[in-house]
């Protein structure tokens, strides 16, 4: 497992948001143009192409339809829905979802958004207003940015895009600039870059600008290379560090049939690690277990596809699971698929969790973890991070009543009478969105009070009374135990992003008390 | 090691795309009440069913798949690649079932302008019908974004209505992990565990893993003629004409197809390691070397997929 030692990301997720026509497209054409990930026939494609928008002087080519893949995109000149890119620099790989501005397709931007690490939003420098000296920037880049905060990326950073439209000019770039840090301000976002482009002739993209000697910061691609991301972002926004969480993907009765019983679970490690001879409560019914044996997935040992090999698919009835004395107790580390197997056979289905310490209490999420709790062998290598050894003493709770951001993205409104579904890692609880707390205005950047219809693309804050507990954390503390999905059941829909804000009302019972 | 097989930084990669893949097949198994998995002998494919098996697996003991295997064969197909696909799938002990394009014009749904037109659109109807027949609700491909413009569109878990069509306004929101697969009956889902794989990703994934693959993938002498710049196969299906000149050069196929419709590269690789190593290096994409069809229009395979087609 050796990719679990190092803390360097060889892969990159990034997201760009702007308003209509700020350049997105052309931009990452650029990026691509200029990271060689353009092949002879793409580039031959684009000459062909029958809805030429901006051509670019060098490339004598138009950049932004490399992004815009689907014939009503390039016929309206917009981007409809996210396009994933792939390329990679000197230093990393990066995925790049080119996530659309108009605010009707605001879904597809939370959805690309969801999976990134760094936000990149575009300012068009020419727009009249910000060159005329406005106060404010567009409301769709507010918007953009106020989405991309909520969803908590690693990293947002401003590019101020069409500077060859405007000779470059230092003043309004200023000015931009200054926007910028308000806004920063008022959303609360951590310092970042802003950076002046002009995709159209390859200035601040990948090289640095030579119209704009003024600007002393790096190119877009300097600073993304040069960023470090922490680990926890990828996949599945898993982190390493902590107790466990195993949320059950697939519960396995048999080995096929009925006559071949065995009891599996199959998912992805969220936190922590695990290893054989570990002790683990089932969160939904409080038993207790212990690990027999654990089987990382990237490390099955298929039967090699040969001549031959054809005999014997199927396993032999009562599969020998090893104890754990006879196995080597590695500890399998978050973010890894495995196929867990415990000592005695327990209530646990799709949707349960499995944790080393029990969900916390108003009163465990204070004190501190239990003596003698079971120890990973080797943790003590992980003296170096005191700080996520304290951090430690979390552990999921039993909420049934949240408090969470939302993002609604289906076009029928909210209904408070109706009844939904919610996902929460593997689980899905019924629910009902008892209150709307606030929706937000894009203008003021301000929530206003309850009452307001919430209809597509609104996003706000509501309250969810939940049928039974799902096992979560606030979307602050860990973004995977903190996001879920709102669906409606009856017509097959995804109705709503959501952030958990606060665990309003934890699980009321004593199973846990004597653990 | 030789000098082509990546660093070890790479290899992380690889196992990151893995595990995301592995999640992905789980949750179609979790989800779905009748899964598939499209299996067609082709490199993608045999990728596909390998990470599955390594998702069903407890160590040495692989676990039954819990999906059918799907092929929809056009009659066209490369017979050695049809031996593969009924090999590999006998020797995983899966169910392979079969949709015939041949009995698809038997029956009168599919009709062709002449005996020898291509039938790779008409596989979407056959496609269809096979879906309808055997009620599947969740159909596994090995797709990836970085094939084609409109591919690049597409969710993980892409949602059909009951004409089997992909409508790209019509797009579940598909949030973190949290993959929502649930249809109304006659509807399906198309699930792309692959999704953010490049070509070269599953080159060194097929060298890391030692996955077998039909020999038409490395390099071989084979006869071929010049057309649209590419490299067309001399076969039944694709006869020279009276003007093209007739070689015998070493080739390999980028990508397995119908007959009909699939080119070659010129190529010496003849070991997977040889393969990556022109991959990294190949300044034309996948389908754009080796697909005639694709090149009509611009947008020819996002009409396609409307049209249900993978």
């Amino acid at each position: 497992m050796g990719e679990h030692g190092g803390s360097s990301v060889e892969l990159l997720r990034l997201i760009t948001a702007g308003s209509v026509d700020d350049g997105k497209s052309t931009l990452i054409g650029r990026i691509l143009f200029d990271a060689r990930a353009l092949q002879s026939d793409q580039l031959s494609a684009l000459s062909r192409a029958r809805h030429a928008r901006t051509i670019s002087a060098d490339a004598q080519l138009d950049l932004a339809l490399i992004t815009d893949g689907l014939e009503s995109e390039r016929e309206q000149g917009i981007t409809i829905d996210v396009a994933y890119r792939y390329f990679r620099s000197a230093v990393r790989r990066y995925i790049l979802a080119d996530a659309p501005g108009h605010e009707q397709y605001t879904r597809n931007l939370v959805t690309g958004a969801s999976q990134a690490d760094v936000g990149i939003i575009l300012i068009d420098a020419s727009k009249p207003g910000l060159a005329a000296g406005s106060d404010s920037l567009p409301a769709q880049t507010l918007r953009h940015t106020a989405i991309l905060r909520l969803l908590r990326l690693s990293h947002l950073v401003f590019v101020v895009s069409k500077m060859d439209l405007i000779a470059f000019d230092e003043g309004v770039f200023k000015r931009i600039e200054a926007l910028v840090q308000r806004l920063r301000a008022d959303l609360g976002i951590e310092s970042g870059p802003c950076i002046p482009v002009s995709a159209l002739l390859g200035d601040g993209v990948t090289y640095p600008s030579i119209r704009a000697p003024w600007y002393r910061g790096p190119s877009l691609m300097q600073y993304l290379d040069a960023l470090s991301i922490p680990q926890r972002a990828e996949p599945g926004l898993a982190r390493r560090d902590g107790a466990l969480v195993f949320p059950v993907q697939v519960a396995l009765r048999h080995a096929g049939n009925s006559q071949q019983p065995l009891r599996a679970y199959l998912g992805t490690i969220l936190r922590g690690c695990m290893f054989p001879g570990q002790e683990v409560v089932a969160y939904g019914s409080g038993a207790y277990a212990r690990v027999k044996a654990v089987y990382p997935a990237s490390e099955s040992r298929l039967q090699p596809t040969g001549p031959g090999g054809a005999s014997d698919p199927a396993p032999t009835p009562g599969i020998p699971i090893p104890s754990d004395q006879d196995r080597p107790s590695n500890p399998i580390h978050a973010a890894t698929p495995v196929a867990v197997v415990l000592d005695r056979p327990i209530d646990l289905e799709r949707g349960d969790m499995l944790g080393s310490q029990p969900p916390a209490t108003p009163e465990s999420s204070r004190a501190a973890p239990p003596p003698g709790a079971p120890q990973a062998p080797g943790s003590s290598a992980n003296t170096t991070e005191p700080h996520a050894l304290r951090a430690l003493a979390t552990s999921p709770e039993a909420a049934t009543e949240l408090l969470a951001d939302f993002c609604w993205l289906d076009n029928q409104p909210l209904d408070l009478r109706r009844r939904y579904a919610l996902r929460h890692t593997t689980r899905l609880v019924k629910v009902m969105v008892t209150a709307v707390e606030g929706t937000l205005n894009l203008e003021t950047m301000r929530y206003s009070n309850a009452g307001k219809a919430v209809g597509a693309n609104t996003i706000g804050v509501f309250r969810i009374a939940l049928q039974q507990p799902i096992f979560a954390e606030t979307f602050r503390s860990c973004r995977a135990l903190g996001a879920f999905v709102l669906i409606d059941e009856v017509r097959h829909r995804t109705l709503a992003a959501g952030m958990i804000r606060e665990i309003v009302r934890i699980r009321d019972d004593d199973r846990f008390e004597n653990g | 090691m030789s000098a082509t097989v990546p660093a070890m930084a790479e290899q992380g990669h690889l196992l990151r795309l893995e595990a995301e893949s592995i999640e992905i097949i789980r949750e179609v198994a979790a989800q779905c009440l009748r899964p598939a998995l499209l299996f067609s002998g082709g490199k993608d494919s045999a990728v596909l069913l390998h990470l599955a098996r390594k998702a069903f697996c407890l160590g040495e003991h692989a676990l039954p798949l819990p999906f059918t295997l799907l092929h929809v064969d056009t009659g066209h197909n490369f017979p050695e690649v049809i031996a593969f696909r009924d090999r590999i799938a006998a020797q995983v002990g899966a169910t392979l079932c079969v949709g015939s394009v041949e009995a698809s014009i038997a029956r009168g749904s599919v009709r062709l302008e002449h005996a020898l037109a291509s039938r790779n659109a008409a596989q979407a109807v056959t496609l269809l019908e096979t879906i309808a027949s055997g009620g599947f609700d969740g159909l596994m491909a090995g797709a990836r974004r970085d094939e084609e413009k409109s591919r690049a569109k597409e969710r993980i878990f892409s949602f059909r209505d009951a004409f089997g069509q992909w409508d790209p306004r019509r797009q579940r929101p598909e949030l973190w992990n949290l993959f929502h697969a649930s249809v109304a009956p006659g509807e399906h889902m198309r699930i792309f565990p692959l999704s953010n794989w490049t070509e070269l990703d599953v080159w060194e994934y097929i060298g890391r893993e030692g996955i077998e693959l039909p020999g038409l993938y490395f390099a071989h002498l084979r006869k071929v003629f010049r057309r649209q710049g590419l490299l067309v196969p001399l076969s039944h299906l694709t006869p020279a004409e009276h003007n093209d000149a007739v070689e015998e050069i070493m080739v390999r196929f980028r990508t397995v197809g119908d007959i009909s419709c699939t080119c070659l590269v010129a190529s010496t690789a003849a070991t997977v390691e040889e393969v990556i190593a022109e991959t990294a290096v190949a300044s034309v994409t996948e389908r754009g070397a080796t697909r005639l069809d694709d090149q009509t229009s611009e947008a020819s395979m996002e009409r396609r997929k409307r049209e249900g087609y993978f």
